[in-house]
C-alpha cells in the first residue's frame, strides 16, 4: 500500500539514494524472491538497477512475490512527500524479518510477541521527521505501531466501557473472558483461514481503546497516508500470526502447509476499510473536508458498467525497446517525455503497451440524497463515487448505502491540452467502506429479521465479507452512531421531554389534524394506528421464522359525505413515515400489489411494487374503500392479515412483504348512512374484510345546534383569521409530530406487564360477557380473539406513544375504550340496540338468526302439516302463508335464505323453477 | 462619485469586481461572496441605476452581448438539484477567483484546499407565462439600459435545453447560474423568481458528467428575489374606504388615486363588465367568478386555504373552421387574451389528447437531469385550461399521469417532480380556470362550477375565440386601474370583524337546521369565496353585507348550475 503511488519517485533517478539507504531494492521483497524467481529474472534486474535504469516491476512472477499493495481507493500523494520513503523504511525491513523467520532458519524468534518493536527495530538512515507527514507533526512510525498495539490488544470491554460511557445500552457480557478478548488477533486469524483481504474497522473502535484515540483524528484527517500504514501494518501482523501459527503448531499450519500459506499471505494485498464514522449529510461537504474521510448516506441512482482503471502504465522506447513503468498520480499518468537511458534519450519516442499495464476494477456510481435528508422544498443533490476492487459491482441502483470515504476535489481543465486551470473543482469521493443500509430505516422494526445475530457491541468488521457489504448485523451499531451526532441527540431530547407531558396523548390527538373539528376519539384511534403495536414473533419460543403476529392497526372511517375522511386520510399520509394514497376508484389490484414489466434497458422482468408493497413498515391509506372492485379489495385480505403479497405472474412467483396498516375510508351503500340498518348493510364490503379492521369508526353528520356552532365556529376562526392559527390551544407541527411518531415506532417495543396482561384478560372476558342473555339460549357474540388480539395491539401503541417500555394498566384501560367506542358505534345492532359482533364477522346479527330460526320453524311445521306433503307447497304459497301467521313482515330474501338452509340439510327439496317453484319436505318425518 | 464607479461596473465587471476584491482583502475572504452581493445590492440599488443594467430576454439573447457583460435576468429557478461546484477563491498571487475569473497557474502547483470555495449551481429559464405589460414594467425603458449597440443581422436565437422550460415551444432562454454567496442560494428553490444580476460568460454545463457542453452562464453577483406569489405589487386597498365611518374623514394619504379615479365599486363593475363582454359573451356572473379566480392565491397550507378552482361549464367549442389544417390550430378563447391582459402571470393550457400523451406535466429528472413540465410555473400564476381540444381517443399512461398531477395541482397546491426511486412534493400557486364544454369538467374536480350563459348562436360563439387583435380595450388609464385592481387585490388582505364571524356562524347554524344537506364544506366554501369577494371589492374588512352578497353570488351560482344540469339531463 506504501507503495501506492511511488513508482515516479522510485523511477527516477533522483529519488532512488532514498532507497539505497536501507533497501536494496525497490521492488518486491528480495528474500522472498531469492527463493522463488528465477535467479535470471533477478540478475538481469540487479544489473539494472545496479546502472540506474527503472526495473519493470510488471514482470514479478505471479505466485509469493509481494505485490505491490496498490489500492484504487486511494490515490496516496506520499510519492512527492519523503513520507513514503520513511514508510517504505518501515516496510521493508519488517518484511526482511518475516522473510527470515520464515526462510526456515528459525535463529530469530517472531518478533511479533513484543508489538513495539516493529518500528523502533529498525533503523534508519533518515532524519526523524521527515517520517511524518507532509506538513503535519504526525509520525507514520509512532501510528503505526499504535494501530499494531490496537490490533494485537483491543478488547472487547473497551469497548463496552466506551458505549456505556456515552449513554449507550450495552449487552451485559456472558463471562468475562468475554470481554478479555482480543477481537481484531481472531480476525486476523479468520482472514486466513477464509483467504479474506478485507479488514473492516470499525472506527469506533479505534477511540474506545485508550492508547488509539488519537489515530480515529489521524485517519479522518489524513486517510491517504495513515490507511495505507494501516495497510501494511496489517500485513505483517497477518504473516507474524501465521508464523506464531507456524510455530505452535495449529492445524493447517505445520510443514509445507504452513509454509504455503504463508507464501500465499505474502503475496496478497490487504486493506484496511474503515467505517462507523458519524454521517454527515451531503450538502455538508465543504472544500474544507478534502482529502479526509467522511462518512454519507444516499441512494445509489446510477452505476456505471465496470471501467478498468489504469494504475501502472507500460511504456515501450520504441527506438531501443527500453521499457518504463509509470503510476498513476493523483488521477492521472505523466507519459515520459522523453527515453530515461541515458543512451538513448530520443525524445517523444515512448509508446503505452497496453497489454503489459495494470488496471483495476473501477465503477462510478451516483449518489443521491434520500428524501428525509432533503431541506424542505429543494431538490435531491447528488455526489459521485468511485468505488474500485472489491466494492465494484456491490450495491446497484436503489440501494440505500452508507459509504465512507476519501473527499476529492479536482480541478477541471479547460482544455485537456492546455495548462490553463479553470479556478474550478469537479468534487466525488473515493470509497472505502460501503454499506447498505436498511431500505426501510424509518420503520425498522427488529422483530422482522431473523434472531440470533445478537452481538456484541464493538464488534467491528468481520474480514470484509462482499468487500464489507451487507452487514445487516451492523445496523444497530449504526444506529447507535447516528444518535451520538448531536443534531440527532438534541432532537430526542426534545422528543423524550415531549413524551413525559401528562397531557400528550391530547396533544398529538390534536395535532393530527388540527383543521378537522372535533372527532377526537377517530383522531385517537389513528393516532395510535400510526405508532402501531410490537410485531411478535412465535419464534421467541425457539425455532427461527415462525409466523409472526402483527403489529400494524387497521382503521376503518365509514361515514357520511363531508365529514372530512378524505382530509383525515392526507394528514395521515404526510406523517406516516411510509404513507402511501391511494384512491379506491383509481386503483388495480395490480397498482396496490406489485406488476411484473420487463426493464426497458435490461430487457429482463423486474417487479415493480404497488402502494401496498411500497408501504411497508408504513400506512396506507386508501379512500373511496368502498368503490374499489371485489377483485382489487380481495387482495387486502392476504395483506391484512398474513401481512404479504403472493406474486405468480410471468415466471415470477414471490412473496413481498407489505407490513403496512391500512386506513381505509368509506361511504355507506346510499351515500349516507342509513340509522335504521346495520353496519354490514350499510357497508357493502365482506364481513371477512370488516373484520380484519381493528377499529371501525362511523362518522355521521348529525344535525346538532351546539354541535354546529362549535364547528362553525372552529371553521371560521380557522378560514378566515389572517394568520390562521387555531386559537390558544398549542399544537405540534407535523413535522415534529412525523418525528416523534417515526421515533417512538423505531425505538420503542414496549412489553406487556403482568398487571396490564390481566386487566387485558378482564376487558375480554367483560367484553365476551356482554353478550351472555340469560334468557335466550342462542349467545349474541361481543368480541372474538380478533379483538383481543386488537387489544394488545393498541394498548401497546398507546404505550409507545408515551415512550414507554412497559405497557401498562392505564395503556390497557385507554385500548379498551377506544374498542368499546368504535365498537358501540359500529357493531350496535339496529333492532336492539346491543353490542354483536357477529353482526361484523359474519354479517347477521343475533336478531336476525333468530328470526331466521322463527322462519325455519315455521315452515317446516307448514310442510309437515300440510296435506299433501308428497305434493310440496307452492313458493308463493308458502310465502304468502308465512305472511298471515306472522307479526313481522317476511322478507323474500330472508325466506330464501332460510329455503336455502333447509335444502343444503336435506330437509327439503325445491322443485320447478320461477313461479312454479314449489317445496317439499323430503327424509325425516 | 457612485455613478462613475457604477459606470465601470457596468462597463467592465470583471475589473470592478478584482478592484472590489483588493478593497476588501484585509477582511477575511471567506465573507467575500456575502460583501459582494451587499455591495453590488447597494451600488445598483435606486430603480434608475437597476434600469441600467441590460435585460438579458428573448429579444436580447447572450449571444448578443459581449463576453464577461454585466447582465440582469429575471428568471424562474428551474432546477436545483445540481452539486455545488468548489472554485478556488485566490489565485496564488492573492488574486480574486470565482465568477468564471480563470488563472493560468502552474499544474503540478499545489493547491490549498482551503482557499476552495462552494458555489450553488443552478438553471433558470425566463420567467414563464409571464405578460407581456408586467415585463415591460419591470424591465424599465430600454432606452436607459447601459449596452453596446448589438451587430446588424444574426441568426435567430436557438434556446439549449429547451426541455427544462415548462413550455418548448414557446420562446424562452435558458442559462446555468452560479450563485457564489451560498447563503442566498440556499433560499432560493424551484419555480421562485428571481432577477439575478451578474457577468455573462459562456462555461460548460457542471451538471453533464463527461462530454462537456457549453452554455450560457451567469455569474451572479447578487440575486433580487421577487414578491413570492406576485411579480408586482400594488397597494391595498387601492384607496380610503369611505364607506366605513372609522375611516370616514379622508386623510392626506389616498389623494392621488382616490380622487381621480372611480370608486372601486364602480371598477369593479366596470371591469367585470369588460371581462364579460369581451370574453364570456356578456355573462357577468361567470365574468365574476373569473375575476374570484383571478385574486385568489394560496394563504396557508395548514390548515389549508387554498385558491378554489373554476369551472366554467357550458363553454361551446370553437366554431367549425373551414381552412384544411383545422387540426393544426384550435383557436384559444379570447378569455386567455383578456387574462393576459390584467394579470402578470397566466398561461393557457389548451388540453388536447396529444398534448395530454406527449407533454409531461410534472417535471422529471431523466439522467440526473431534471426536465422540466407544463406545471412547473411560477408562483402566483393562473393557468387557463381548456377541454374543447379533447377528442375521442386513448388516453396512455402519460396522459393518465397528467390529469392527476393537474388535479392534485387543484387540491392540494402540490406538484410532485420525478426522481429515480423516490418522489419529492413541491408547493405550487396555482389557480386554474377550467373552460368546459359539458355540464362539467370532463377531467377535473373542481371546487367551483359556473355555467356560462347566453353563448348558443354561432355569432356569440365566434366572438367567444374571436382573435386578440379585435378586443376593444378599454383607456389606458383604466386599463391600468383594471391592473391595479387584480394586482393589488392579490397582494391584499381581509380583517374579519368578530361581528362578522359571530353572525357567519349563526346563519351557518340556522341554515343547517332547515336543510341537512348543507356541510361543513359548504361553510369553508363559502368563507373563501367571501374573502375573494371582499378582497375584489378591496374592502379591508369583511364585512356583513360583503358576506351576504357573496353567498347570494354562489347562491346563483348554484341555482344556476343545477338547471343546467338538468336541462341537459335527458
Amino acid at each position: 500500500m506504501q507503495d501506492g503511488g511511488q513508482a515516479p519517485a522510485s523511477d527516477a533517478p533522483a529519488a532512488q539514494p532514498l532507497f539505497f539507504a536501507s533497501t536494496p531494492s525497490a521492488a518486491g521483497t528480495p528474500a522472498r524472491r531469492q527463493n522463488l524467481a528465477t535467479p535470471g529474472s533477478r540478475t538481469s534486474e540487479v544489473a539494472r538497477r545496479a546502472v540506474g535504469l527503472s526495473t519493470p516491476r510488471g514482470k514479478t512472477p505471479p505466485a509469493p512475490a509481494t505485490p505491490k499493495n496498490r489500492r484504487g481507493d486511494i490515490h496516496s500523494s506520499l510519492s512527492v512527500t519523503p513520507v513514503t520513503a520513511a514508510s517504505r523504511q518501515v516496510q521493508r525491513p519488517r518484511n526482511l524479518d518475516g522473510d527470515l523467520n520464515s526462510d526456515g532458519t528459525h535463529m530469530d524468534l517472531p518478533a511479533s510477541s513484543a508489538p513495539d518493536l516493529t518500528a523502533p527495530t529498525v533503523p534508519s538512515d533518515e532524519p526523524d521527521e521527515i517520517r511524518a507527514i507532509w506538513g503535519t507533526t504526525v509520525n507514520i512510525n509512532v501510528t503505526m505501531q499504535t494501530f499494531r498495539d490496537f490490533l494485537l490488544n483491543f478488547k472487547v470491554k473497551y469497548r463496552v466501557a466506551h458505549d456505556r460511557e456515552h449513554g449507550m445500552r450495552t449487552r451485559v457480557l456472558s463471562t468475562p473472558a468475554e470481554g478479555e478478548h482480543t477481537l481484531y488477533v481472531t480476525y486476523l486469524r479468520r482472514m486466513r483461514q477464509t483467504g479474506e483481504t478485507n479488514l473492516n474497522l470499525d472506527m469506533i473502535n479505534l477511540s474506545s481503546y485508550p492508547p488509539s484515540r488519537k489515530l480515529f483524528s489521524q485517519v479522518v484527517k489524513y486517510p491517504q497516508e495513515v490507511i495505507p500504514a494501516m495497510d501494511q501494518v496489517l500485513k505483517d501482523l497477518m504473516l507474524e500470526v501465521a508464523e506464531e501459527d507456524q510455530q505452535a503448531g495449529m492445524p493447517g499450519m505445520v510443514g509445507p502447509e504452513g509454509e504455503e500459506e504463508i507464501a500465499d499471505i505474502m503475496s496478497k494485498v490487504y486493506k484496511i476499510r474503515p467505517f462507523g464514522m458519524p454521517s454527515i449529510n451531503m450538502r455538508d461537504l465543504n472544500p474544507t473536508d478534502t482529502d479526509k474521510l467522511v462518512c454519507i448516506k444516499g441512494l445509489v441512482i446510477r452505476a456505471t458498467p465496470v471501467i478498468p482503471d489504469m494504475k501502472v502504465a507500460f511504456f515501450r522506447c520504441l527506438k531501443c525497446n527500453h521499457t518504463v513503468q509509470v503510476e498513476i498520480d493523483r488521477g492521472k499518468i505523466d507519459e515520459p517525455a522523453m527515453c530515461p537511458r541515458d543512451v538513448c534519450a530520443s525524445v517523444g519516442t515512448m509508446s503505452l503497451v497496453h497489454n503489459r499495464c495494470e488496471f483495476a476494477d473501477r465503477q462510478v456510481i451516483r449518489l443521491q440524497e434520500t428524501p428525509d435528508a432533503v431541506p424542505d422544498g429543494q431538490t435531491p443533490h447528488t455526489v459521485s463515487l468511485s468505488v474500485y476492487d472489491e466494492l465494484v459491482d456491490v450495491s446497484k441502483p436503489g440501494d440505500r448505502l452508507a459509504v465512507t470515504g476519501i473527499f476529492r476535489s479536482i480541478p477541471v481543465r479547460v482544455n485537456p491540452r492546455q495548462r490553463t486551470l479553470k479556478s474550478l473543482f469537479k468534487t466525488y469521493l473515493d470509497v472505502v467502506h460501503v454499506r447498505m443500509t436498511s431500505s426501510d430505516r424509518l420503520g425498522f422494526d427488529r422483530s422482522t429479521r431473523a434472531l440470533g445475530n445478537d452481538r456484541v457491541p464493538g464488534v467491528g468488521g468481520i474480514g470484509g465479507v462482499g468487500g464489507g457489504a451487507d452487514e445487516d448485523d451492523e445496523q444497530d451499531l449504526t444506529g447507535e452512531q447516528e444518535r451520538r451526532a448531536t443534531r440527532r441527540q438534541e432532537m430526542e431530547a426534545k422528543l423524550r421531554e415531549l413524551s413525559q407531558r401528562p397531557d400528550i396523548y391530547d396533544l398529538l390527538a390534536r395535532s393530527l389534524a388540527p383543521s378537522i373539528w372535533a372527532l377526537d376519539d377517530v383522531k385517537k384511534g389513528i393516532l395510535l394506528q400510526l405508532f402501531g403495536g410490537t410485531n411478535k414473533s412465535i419464534a421467541r419460543g425457539g425455532g427461527g421464522g415462525g409466523p409472526r403476529y402483527r403489529g400494524d392497526i387497521n382503521v376503518l372511517l365509514v361515514g357520511d359525505p363531508g365529514v372530512a375522511k378524505s382530509q383525515i386520510l392526507q394528514y395521515v399520509h404526510k406523517i406516516a413515515p411510509r404513507g402511501v394514497f391511494t384512491s379506491g376508484k383509481g386503483s388495480s389490484a395490480v397498482g396496490l400489489t406489485a406488476y411484473v414489466t420487463r426493464d426497458p434497458d435490461s430487457k429482463q422482468l423486474v417487479l415493480e411494487s404497488g402502494a401496498l408493497v411500497l408501504s411497508d413498515g408504513g400506512v396506507c391509506c386508501i379512500d373511496e374503500f368502498d368503490k374499489m372492485s371485489d377483485a382489487t379489495r380481495s387482495v387486502l385480505h392476504e395483506v391484512m392479515e398474513q401481512q404479504t403479497v403472493s406474486i405468480a405472474k410471468a415466471g415470477i412467483i414471490t412473496t413481498l412483504n407489505a407490513r403496512t396498516s391500512i386506513l381505509a375510508a368509506a361511504n355507506p351503500v346510499g351515500s349516507n348512512y342509513n340509522r335504521n340498518a346495520t353496519i354490514t348493510q350499510n357497508i357493502d364490503l365482506p364481513p371477512t374484510l370488516i373484520s380484519r379492521f381493528d377499529l371501525l369508526y362511523l362518522v355521521l353528520d348529525q344535525v346538532d345546534e351546539t354541535l354546529d356552532r362549535k364547528l362553525a365556529q372552529h371553521l371560521v376562526s380557522l378560514y378566515l383569521e389572517d394568520a390562521p392559527q387555531s386559537g390558544a390551544e398549542d399544537y405540534l407541527p407535523l413535522e415534529e409530530l412525523a418525528a416523534y411518531v417515526t421515533y417512538a415506532r423505531s425505538r420503542i417495543s414496549p412489553a406487556i406487564t403482568e398487571e396490564a396482561s390481566e386487566e387485558l384478560v378482564r376487558c375480554y372476558v367483560t367484553m365476551r360477557k356482554a353478550g351472555e342473555d340469560p334468557r335466550s339460549n342462542e349467545r349474541r357474540i361481543t368480541a372474538t380473539t380478533r379483538q383481543l388480539e386488537s387489544m394488545i395491539r393498541l394498548s401497546e401503541a398507546h404505550a409507545r406513544m408515551r415512550f414507554s417500555v412497559f405497557v401498562e394498566l392505564d395503556d390497557v384501560k385507554e385500548a379498551y375504550r377506544l374498542m368499546r367506542e368504535a365498537l358501540n358505534t359500529s357493531a350496535r345492532d339496529p333492532t336492539t340496540g346491543e353490542i354483536d359482533m357477529g353482526l361484523l364477522d359474519t354479517g347477521i346479527g343475533r336478531q336476525q338468526r333468530k328470526l331466521r330460526g322463527d322462519m325455519r320453524r315455521a315452515v317446516l311445521a307448514m310442510l309437515d302439516g300440510n296435506a299433501g306433503s308428497t305434493r310440496g307447497v307452492k313458493w308463493t304459497e308458502a310465502l304468502q302463508q308465512l305472511e298471515e301467521q306472522s307479526s313481522v313482515r317476511v322478507s323474500t330474501s330472508e325466506f330464501q335464505e332460510v329455503i336455502k338452509e333447509l335444502e343444503q340439510e336435506g330437509m327439503v327439496k325445491v322443485v320447478g323453477d320461477r313461479e312454479r317453484r314449489t317445496i317439499r319436505r323430503i327424509g325425516g318425518a | 462619485m457612485v455613478s462613475a464607479y457604477r459606470v465601470d461596473a457596468l462597463r467592465n465587471p470583471t475589473f470592478a469586481l478584482q478592484d472590489f476584491y483588493r478593497e476588501c482583502s484585509s477582511n477575511d475572504t471567506a465573507s467575500f461572496p456575502r460583501q459582494v452581493s451587499n455591495h453590488y445590492a447597494q451600488v445598483f440599488g435606486s430603480p434608475e441605476a437597476f434600469n441600467e443594467i441590460p435585460t438579458l430576454d428573448i429579444r436580447k439573447p447572450p449571444d448578443t452581448f459581449q463576453d464577461r457583460s454585466l447582465v440582469r435576468f429575471r428568471a424562474m429557478v428551474q432546477d436545483t438539484s445540481a452539486s455545488t461546484e468548489m472554485y478556488l477563491s485566490k489565485s496564488k498571487k492573492g488574486e480574486c477567483g470565482g465568477w468564471g475569473i480563470d488563472f493560468t497557474e502552474q499544474e503540478d502547483a499545489r493547491v490549498d484546499f482551503t482557499d476552495l470555495r462552494e458555489c450553488s449551481v443552478l438553471w433558470v429559464v425566463s420567467v414563464p407565462s409571464q405578460s407581456t405589460w408586467s415585463a415591460r414594467e419591470l424591465d424599465g425603458p430600454v432606452e436607459h439600459q447601459e449596452r453596446a449597440i448589438p451587430s446588424g443581422s444574426r441568426i435567430p436565437y436557438e434556446p439549449q435545453h429547451s426541455h427544462k422550460y415548462p413550455h418548448p415551444s414557446v420562446s424562452h432562454l435558458g442559462v446555468q447560474v452560479k450563485v457564489y454567496d451560498t447563503e442566498c442560494s440556499e433560499k432560493l428553490r424551484p419555480t421562485d423568481v428571481a432577477t439575478f444580476v451578474g457577468i455573462l460568460t459562456n462555461d460548460a454545463l457542471s451538471s453533464s458528467l463527461d462530454a462537456s457542453v457549453d452554455v450560457p452562464t451567469l455569474h451572479v453577483l447578487y440575486v433580487l428575489q421577487q414578491h413570492p406569489s406576485n411579480l408586482l405589487t400594488r397597494p391595498y386597498p387601492s384607496f380610503v374606504a369611505t364607506e366605513t365611518p372609522v375611516d370616514g374623514a379622508p386623510s392626506g394619504k389616498g389623494k392621488d388615486r382616490a380622487v381621480s379615479e372611480p370608486r372601486p365599486e364602480e371598477l369593479r363593475t366596470q371591469l367585470i363588465e369588460w371581462i364579460a363582454e369581451e370574453a364570456l359573451g356578456g355573462d357577468h356572473d361567470a365574468a365574476e367568478w373569473v375575476l374570484l379566480a383571478c385574486i385568489a392565491r394560496v394563504q396557508s397550507r395548514n390548515p389549508p386555504i387554498l385558491p378554489p378552482s373554476v369551472t366554467i361549464t357550458q363553454f361551446p367549442s370553437p366554431p367549425l373552421t373551414s381552412s384544411t389544417n383545422a387540426a393544426a390550430a384550435v383557436p384559444t378563447p379570447t378569455l386567455s387574451a383578456v387574462l393576459a391582459e390584467l394579470l402578470p402571470l397566466t398561461h393557457t393550457l389548451p388540453l388536447s389528447l396529444p398534448l395530454l400523451n406527449k407533454e409531461p406535466f410534472a417535471p422529471e429528472s431523466k439522467d440526473e437531469d431534471l426536465h422540466s413540465g407544463a406545471l412547473q410555473l411560477p408562483q402566483g400564476t393562473v393557468l387557463l385550461v381548456t377541454e374543447s381540444g379533447v377528442q375521442e381517443g386513448k388516453l396512455v399512461d402519460r396522459g393518465v399521469l397528467n390529469v392527476r398531477a393537474l388535479q392534485e395541482v387543484m387540491a392540494t397546491q402540490t406538484l410532485s417532480y420525478a426522481f429515480p426511486f423516490s418522489a419529492f412534493s413541491f408547493p405550487t400557486d396555482i389557480s386554474c380556470i377550467v373552460l368546459s364544454e359539458g355540464s362539467k369538467s370532463a377531467f377535473f374536480k373542481t371546487d367551483i362550477s359556473v355555467a356560462l350563459r347566453g353563448a348558443t348562436s354561432p355569432e356569440a360563439i365566434a366572438r367567444l375565440y374571436k382573435p386578440a387583435e379585435s378586443i376593444k380595450m378599454p383607456d389606458p388609464e383604466l386599463l391600468a386601474a383594471f391592473r391595479d385592481l387584480v394586482v393589488g387585490a392579490r397582494c391584499g388582505k381581509v380583517q374579519v370583524s368578530v361581528e362578522t364571524s359571530e353572525y357567519i356562524q349563526q346563519d351557518f347554524v340556522r341554515e343547517r337546521q332547515q336543510d341537512q344537506s348543507i356541510t361543513s364544506d359548504d361553510l369553508i366554501r363559502r368563507m373563501t369565496v367571501a374573502k375573494l369577494y371582499a378582497l375584489s371589492m378591496h374592502a379591508p374588512t369583511l364585512t356583513v353585507k360583503v358576506w351576504v352578497r357573496a353567498k347570494a353570488c354562489d347562491e346563483r351560482r348554484r341555482a344556476a348550475c343545477a338547471q343546467t344540469t338538468v336541462k341537459t339531463k335527458p
